[in-house]
């Protein structure tokens, strides 16, 4: 899964220590969601949505790769 | 209820650190002095630093939750190790004196929690409390 939330976060001019005190979380976490070390859980995810006023498919990507 | 909890902020640290350094000093009053006794001390000092906790659990997020149980249990097993060895070797050989064997393992039971405390924050992103 990867995430378009820097990008996001960026457009909208809030730095890592705000969004993270907006979603209640440690400024790491947020920087460890943007380098795709960290899945969020689907409370966070949708936080994170509800602050940057969109929807989670439209931050997080799941890109499904069938092996065969 | 006042949160008692003392933060590990470079400050903290730092009183913490030339608190231990009194301690050290007052050691070597009491002791003879020696280069590889004074280097180990430093190394319980700074190992005293590492171990102290970023923050308490309740503040803790959802990742750095599970990066304090992932690792937790790491130490958990670590030095759980180093308490069944000495158990085995005087399972086997009973003459042994227990306390001996028990204190051969504190150091590396010590050292292994200490690494595994500073991996713990480095995965963190943290190794100071940001804010006083």
């Amino acid at each position: 899964m990867r995430n378009i939330l820097r990008k996001l976060r960026l457009e909208q001019e809030i730095n890592q220590t705000e969004m993270a005190k907006l979603c209640g979380v440690s400024r790491q976490t947020i920087h460890a969601i943007e380098v795709d070390k960290y899945n969020p859980s689907v409370e966070l995810a949708l936080r994170i949505s509800h602050i940057l006023n969109t929807s989670v498919e439209d931050i997080f990507i799941y890109e499904v790769s069938y092996e065969k | 209820m006042k949160n008692k909890f003392i933060y590990p902020t470079k400050k903290n640290m730092l009183i913490i650190w030339f608190l231990l350094q009194i301690l050290v000093g007052l050691l070597f009053i009491l002791n003879s002095f020696s280069w590889l006794k004074l280097l180990s001390l430093q190394f319980v000092v700074l190992g005293i630093i590492c171990v102290w906790e970023y923050k308490p659990v309740q503040e803790f997020d959802e990742r750095e939750l599970a990066l304090e149980l992932k690792w937790k249990n790491r130490m958990f097993e670590a030095t759980a190790y180093c308490m069944a060895f000495p158990l085995m070797a005087l399972a086997l050989n009973p003459a042994l004196e227990g306390w001996k064997v028990f204190s051969s393992f504190a150091v590396p039971m010590f050292s292994t929690m200490v690494v595994l405390s500073a991996l713990m924050k480095l995965e963190l992103g943290s190794f100071f409390y940001p804010t006083e």
